[in-house]
């Protein structure tokens, strides 16, 4: 039998009609993998990541043996997480890990001490045998912890007490000790002061004529260092940078500095400078006028018991009319260290101190400290508070400091760094 | 089109037909076989059913147990469970599952949340 052979047209059209079939129907099945299932389980993954920092804000001890652990979060041998954490001044940088075949999905963030979630302290002054005495416009709000637990209504300078109630909130009796800062956070300070990396010169980098450093917190930490002062001048320095030097660090209001440490034996924040950083001295850190440091900023000094990291006279100032949210910090072997906060001048965050603090101005937050101490003329004045706010009901929602006393083990987000 | 200007067997064309027919027979099969099983499986309602799981893993229960409720759209159950996590205090388990009329589970997530993010989500509608 002979056929036309025209047929063998219409057979390979319908072969052709057939591949196409066969191949819409892969396709489907390889989109339908690629993008339903890779999407979903790239959402698994970020639900995985944040179960896991959902964990360590908790307080739940995960890095108790190293600074990395891997979580089994629901004991299914899927669920896998990596967690590390490395410490950045006085908060920590966690970064969480999850991955599925070749999808990879990760997180990280700068945590502190959930402020919220601890007591509503807005003093603690321990008790060393005299009473606090408040004079002038003082207001205080949140529970006190003062010396017998009495509050006490004065005149200082001309300035009798002016409200009727003399502070809105309980008042409770403390102890002769402050509450203990963590311990962590007194390490991760001493510990950025051993061993500094000295190669990269500050000087050097400045002559290079270039003058924005700028360095991702996924990346190593990148220290620049000079042995004599530094002055930052029009620099602009952001990330995870270390600034250290063994003499003065100016920083300079025309420089832009955004989240990096500053270790210096002098800190020297010049008038009008505006930016975010955690100032570390071994004797002072001096802040002008019209200073504004933006959370998360912390200015701390911090020795060691067998004076291997101390300076004279360690005292943190603040001028008049600036504004600082964060920490602030001194603590010293022998109890002494003082900080000034002048007139004008409000501190969002955390004030200790196991010194004395002299206050003129205005805090949103906790005080924490061994005395009060003031000089006029030639009189001065010991646990008296002229004319001076301090509200813990106005601090900031959500903001992260440190843990005084070790019952507040619980971490809040301040930002996230990818 | 290119036109044969010479002659070709019919039993090979008989032969190419035959094999043609039996490929898109066992195309149609296949397809048929596919179909019934995304059915049976539930792979076409997944990507909804995924939705609905995303959609409530968002906001946690206020209270430990299961809350059960079923979408108008597809009929789907949607069963919300809160449990202890690890005997952790302010720690726990949250589940969404996602199940089918005839009981098949079609999704399911999971995470972990704490007492205070619980408090402090904002108000499910």
């Amino acid at each position: 039998m002979k056929l036309k052979g025209g047929m063998l047209y219409y057979t390979l059209f319908l072969m052709i009609i057939s591949v196409s079939v066969v191949s819409l129907i892969i396709l489907r099945g390889y989109l339908f993998r690629t993008v339903f299932i890779d999407n979903e389980k790239s959402h698994e993954l970020d639900l995985n990541n944040n179960s896991a920092l959902e964990l360590y804000k908790e307080g739940v001890d995960l890095f108790s043996v190293s600074d990395s652990c891997n979580l089994d979060l629901y004991n299914d041998s899927i669920s896998f997480v990596g967690m590390k954490k490395e410490k950045w001044g006085i908060y920590d940088i966690v970064l969480s890990s999850a991955r599925w075949k070749n999808l990879i999905s990760s997180s990280a963030g700068l945590y502190g001490s959930d402020l919220d979630r601890g007591e509503d302290i807005a003093l603690y002054l321990a008790d060393q045998g005299i009473n606090v005495s408040l004079s002038g416009a003082t207001f205080l709000k949140g529970t006190c912890y003062v010396p017998s637990g009495i509050l006490r209504p004065a005149s200082a300078e001309g300035y009798p007490f002016i409200y009727k109630k003399l502070s809105t909130g309980e008042v409770k009796s403390s102890s002769k000790k402050l509450p203990a800062m963590d311990p962590e956070v007194e390490k991760s300070i001493l510990s950025l002061f051993i061993n500094i990396d000295t190669t990269q010169s500050f000087s050097d980098l400045a002559a290079s004529g270039k003058n924005k450093f700028e360095n991702s917190f996924l990346s190593k930490t990148v220290t620049y260092f000079e042995k004599s002062s530094i002055s930052t001048g029009e620099t602009t320095l952001s990330g995870k940078i270390i600034l250290a030097s063994t003499g003065t660090i100016n920083i300079q209001p025309t420089s832009e500095i955004n989240d990096i440490v500053v270790l210096a034996r002098k800190i020297v924040i010049k008038d009008g400078f505006r930016g975010s950083l955690q100032a570390f001295a071994l004797e002072a850190v001096e802040v002008g006028k019209n200073v504004r440091l933006i959370y998360p900023s912390t200015l701390a000094i911090c020795q060691d018991k067998e004076k291997n990291i101390a300076g004279n006279n360690p005292h943190i100032s603040i001028d008049e009319n600036s504004d600082i949210t964060g920490d602030v910090i001194v603590t010293t072997y022998d109890n002494s260290g003082s900080i000034i906060i002048g007139k004008k001048t409000s501190v969002s965050g955390q004030v200790y101190c196991s010194g004395s603090v002299d206050l003129s101005g205005n805090i949103s937050g906790s005080v924490y400290c061994n005395s009060f101490r003031f000089s006029v003329g030639g009189s001065t004045y010991i646990n008296h508070i002229l004319n001076a706010t301090i509200d813990f009901s106005k601090m900031p929602h959500r903001l992260s400091g440190i843990d005084a006393g070790g019952t507040n083990k619980t971490k809040s987000l301040i930002k996230w760094l990818n | 089109m290119v036109k044969l200007n010479y002659r070709l067997k019919g039993t090979t064309l008989i032969e190419t037909i035959v094999s043609m027919v039996l490929i898109v027979l066992i195309i149609a099969m296949v397809v048929k076989t596919m179909l019934q099983t995304e059915k049976v499986v539930g792979t076409e309602i997944k990507p909804y059913a995924a939705f609905l799981a995303r959609v409530n893993i968002e906001n946690a229960p206020r209270n430990e147990g299961s809350v059960e409720y079923t979408d108008e759209y597809s009929g789907l159950r949607i069963v919300k469970t809160l449990s202890c996590y690890k005997n952790i205090s302010n720690l726990f388990l949250y589940e969404v599952d996602i199940v089918n009329s005839d009981n098949r589970l079609i999704e399911c997530k999971k995470r972990i949340v704490s007492l205070y993010s619980i408090d402090n989500q904002p108000e499910s509608e």
